[in-house]
């Protein structure tokens, strides 16, 4: 019913394309981020709590139509509907039922609850069409409270030592869920425009996140001072050396599992906290769908396609344009 | 042994030393008492037999997951690290596991004297309770894979920070002998010592650098002067039959330099000097060649023989047992060689408060000569003057070269570049002769940025190669040769001057410029 080609994933009966990285006519989009969310389409679906996001990184000229997670479009006899996938605020997996054949594109995912995101939701499917970023047995996250604690530890004691927090995450999911995170009894949590203005974005939705400081030209070095900024490192201007402060750095992501990366990354210290499944997540997820058929899309596709296969799970790795999690690109 | 797990991981992620050091006192606060030794043993490696080879915990790993082989060499190919690959591949506890880091050493312990299936049973059944992060570390110690790198001072300050006990007391209980399973914590670092005192250096005096003679000119008389040589500040210190070798910033030295060790049984007990280390085979030599003195555990014959030193005794700051700092100079100093001249020293104690100038031109000669010497610097002090009232140092007019930029590190954080490596022509190709810190104004900086992007060739880390193409001049104090250096020799206190817009590559220095000062 869906099939790969070269400009994304087709439903020929619908002509709709979902999250193309060609511009297509009709695109089906699960989240705002740029691998799944591109320019240049003429009509753009996605579900309600993702209109905003993806109007402000596309631009408000796009042609955009919405639908609340759980509703049905029928197109050509072809029914589509979101269903939340806990990746993002405003992320979702997108089910296509044809004739009683249910596929489902799981777009990225993650399984743990993240208070801000959705719950992910199993949906009953014929094929699942899964990502697989952290797609290796070794990828295994702790609970989110305890990475919050180890987080929240790492400010406070640079608080007591008149340091500087300077915390990249990206600037679309991962810096709202480490806002949602951080124990702001401990300071203040300033931010960069590009993610102040996602949370503004996801404020007006009604998403409950803490109060956050635009960072501005006039602030000085040490008004930092004890306090948090969450922004790629790169994005900062300010000038910390030149005014003594001391600062200690840190990256969230997942791909902090592993020392090599924490120690190549050289920073003060790597949270490893991924907005994506991790190894029992994809595999408790992928069993719950009671899918035949699994496409394996970004991430280690071959090895854990093998691995599905051997648990009896016809697994194909398919291979798309999509990335995987994001890690800021030091400057 | 959660504590000491997160410690290690941070330790080893952690840029910042004074990061490094808080984290360190956070810890000796707050972890339990007898784990702490036990950590102070591991942080300066000292390190339990090991009970396996990687290669059998590799193969009791793969035994203990529920992962098919191919899958689990695979992830290894990934991780890149034994003990590492076998922590992360296992399932995660239920619950945390609550015995401390001695009990688990104990065990560790225990289980060197039992049979290999005994070893594997107990270790597969440790991973079961242990989380990741403590899996690494059991198997780090296990394989004899544990291994940090974090400077002794650095401990010592933590240590430091978290007892209240001066520095340079835990710096010589550290050195000690001593060890987790006799010794603990508490007795070892924070108890009091009868013997502290008789360890306790003088605060070090200020030296303060003049660029000219016109401080002397007044009544050349009334000085002294010797040569500051190329080498480390200590202070020696003979007490109830001890000796303490301290270097200024802290360091316990008398490991490093048994030639100086033994002089407690030639010197007359209660008397503390200050004064140099010095590399020296028939003259004195540049410090660099004391580098391989000052590293690692106690030297043997051949690296002594290697690396000759002396010390070169400036003052003398107790006497028979009495602190005799406030008295005048010239007092202090006819001690010391009356000292010197009854007590044999195998000529490691050399004093050279020769060098006299009755007029300022005289002091200029003496300024001048001190390149052809091999020295850094005059020190000068007042015959009348105490210890406290410091002394003078006067250096002579530093040297200058133009090099060709063809590196340069980048601060990871701000972006600015840190420092610069330079190059002298050598015939028809560049040779790179040092690194510049890049002081730079913001201008400045803001243009160099430019051309590096521009004008990469190449990344490495930090640092990037660049076309050489600009140039710098740098002022430095003296140059030496070097087998160690691929240009044969090496400089003395380099510093950036002025970047030489106004020059093209062809005009920078080359390095027959450079052999020309040595
Ligand atoms: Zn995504
Ligand atoms: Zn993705």
């Amino acid at each position: 019913m869906l099939s790969f080609t070269k400009q994304g994933i087709f439903c020929k009966q619908a002509n709709v394309y979902i999250d193309p990285w060609k511009p297509v006519e009709r695109a089906i989009i699960s989240h705002g981020h740029s691998d799944h969310a591109r320019r240049g389409h003429k009509n753009y679906l996605c579900v309600q709590e993702s209109k905003e996001i993806i109007r402000h990184r596309l631009g408000k000229k796009i042609n955009i139509d919405t639908l609340t997670f759980g509703e049905r479009r029928t197109i050509n006899g072809v029914t589509f509907s979101f269903h939340p996938a806990g990746h993002i605020i405003g992320s979702a997996q997108i089910r296509v039922e044809y004739k009683g054949e249910i596929w489902v594109f799981s777009g990225d995912y993650k399984t743990e609850d993240d208070g801000i995101s959705g719950a992910f939701e199993p949906i009953p499917c014929h094929a699942f069409i899964t990502e697989s970023t952290f797609g290796l047995p070794f990828y295994q996250w702790q609970p989110q409270h305890k990475v919050a604690e180890e987080i929240n530890n790492w400010w406070r004691l640079n608080k007591v030592h008149n340091r500087v927090s300077l915390l990249a995450g990206y600037s679309l999911g991962k810096a709202q869920r480490l806002i949602h995170l951080l124990d702001d009894s401990i300071g203040k949590i300033y931010t960069n425009d590009t993610v102040e203005d996602i949370n503004e974005i996801v404020r007006m939705q009604g998403v409950p996140l803490k109060a956050t400081t635009r960072i501005h030209q006039g602030m000085k070095a040490e008004d930092f001072v004890g306090n948090i900024i969450i922004a790629p490192s790169s994005a900062l201007h300010i000038d910390f050396e030149k005014a003594n402060c001391e600062v200690s750095e840190a990256v969230a992501s997942g791909w902090m599992a592993i020392r090599k990366m924490r120690i190549n990354r050289k920073v003060d210290r790597g949270f490893v906290l991924s907005d994506h499944a991790d190894w029992p997540g994809l595999n408790a997820a992928i069993r719950a769908t009671g899918a035949e058929h699994v496409f394996v899309t970004h991430g280690y596709t071959n090895m854990f396609s093998k691995w599905l296969c051997e648990q009896g799970i016809n697994a194909i790795p398919v291979s798309t344009k999509y990335v995987g999690e994001l890690l800021e690109k030091k400057s | 042994m959660q504590q000491f797990s997160t410690l290690f991981k941070t330790l080893e992620q952690s840029n910042s030393r004074s990061d490094k050091i808080l984290v360190l006192a956070d810890y000796f606060q707050k972890s339990e008492e007898k784990d702490r030794l036990w950590a102070v043993a591991l942080l300066s490696g000292r390190l339990p037999k090991r009970l396996c080879t990687s290669k059998d915990l590799l193969a009791w790993g793969m035994e203990a997951s529920s992962i098919p082989e191919w899958l689990f060499d695979a992830s290894g190919k990934i991780i890149d690290d034994v003990a590492e690959t076998v922590a992360l591949l296992l399932p995660q506890p239920d619950e945390p596991d609550e015995q401390p880091l001695f009990s688990w050493m104990e065990t560790v312990r225990m289980l060197q004297l039992r049979k290999a299936i005994d070893k594997k049973t107990a270790i597969q059944k440790a991973w079961m309770i242990l989380n990741p992060d403590e899996r690494i570390l059991l198997n780090k110690i296990i394989t004899g894979a544990f291994s940090l790198y974090l400077p002794e001072e650095m401990l010592v300050k933590g240590i430091a920070l978290a007892t209240g006990i001066n520095e340079h007391i835990i710096a010589h209980r550290l050195s000690g002998k001593w060890s987790p399973e006799i010794n603990d914590y508490h007795e070892l670092f924070v108890r009091e010592h009868v013997r502290d005192y008789i360890s306790k250096p003088y605060p070090w005096c200020a030296e303060r650098t003049v660029d000219d003679v016109t401080l002397f000119k007044k009544n050349p008389a009334a000085w002294s002067a010797c040569y500051q040589w190329d080498g480390i500040s200590v202070q020696l210190i003979l007490r109830k039959g001890e000796l303490f070798l301290w270097s200024e910033d802290g360091r316990f030295l008398n490991n490093n330099f048994p030639e100086i060790d033994i002089l407690k049984h030639f010197l007359p007990d209660g008397l503390v000097f200050s004064g140099q280390i010095v590399a020296y085979s028939e003259r004195p030599r540049p410090i660099n060649e004391l580098q391989t003195r000052l590293r690692g555990k106690k030297p043997g014959q051949k690296k002594m023989m290697a690396t000759p030193v002396v010390m070169f005794v400036t003052d003398l700051l107790e006497f028979k047992g009495a602190d005799i700092r406030r008295e005048p100079f010239r007092k202090r100093r006819g001690h010391l060689e009356a000292l010197l001249k009854n007590y044999k020293s195998n000529g490691v104690l050399k004093l050279d408060w020769k060098l006299g100038f009755d007029t300022e031109e005289a002091l200029e000669e003496l300024r001048q000569s001190l390149r052809q010497a091999g020295a850094v610097g005059l020190l000068l002090r007042k015959q009348e003057n105490s210890y406290l009232d410091g002394s003078f140092l006067l250096k002579s007019d530093p040297l200058c070269i133009t090099g060709i930029l063809v590196y340069v590190e980048i601060n990871n954080r701000s972006g600015r570049v840190r420092t610069l490596s330079l190059a002298v022509h050598d015939g028809m190709t560049l040779q790179q002769f040092t690194k510049v810190l890049a002081t730079l104004s913001d201008e400045d900086h803001a243009e160099l940025s430019e051309f590096v992007k521009g004008n990469t060739t190449g990344r490495y880390g930090s640092s990037r190669s660049i076309i050489p193409e600009l140039i710098f001049e740098i002022a430095f104090d003296n140059v030496f040769s070097s087998t160690r250096h691929k240009s044969g020799l090496v400089l003395r206190n380099p510093q950036l001057k002025f970047w030489r817009k106004d020059l093209n590559p062809d005009d920078a220095g080359t390095l027959r410029d450079l052999q020309n000062f040595i």
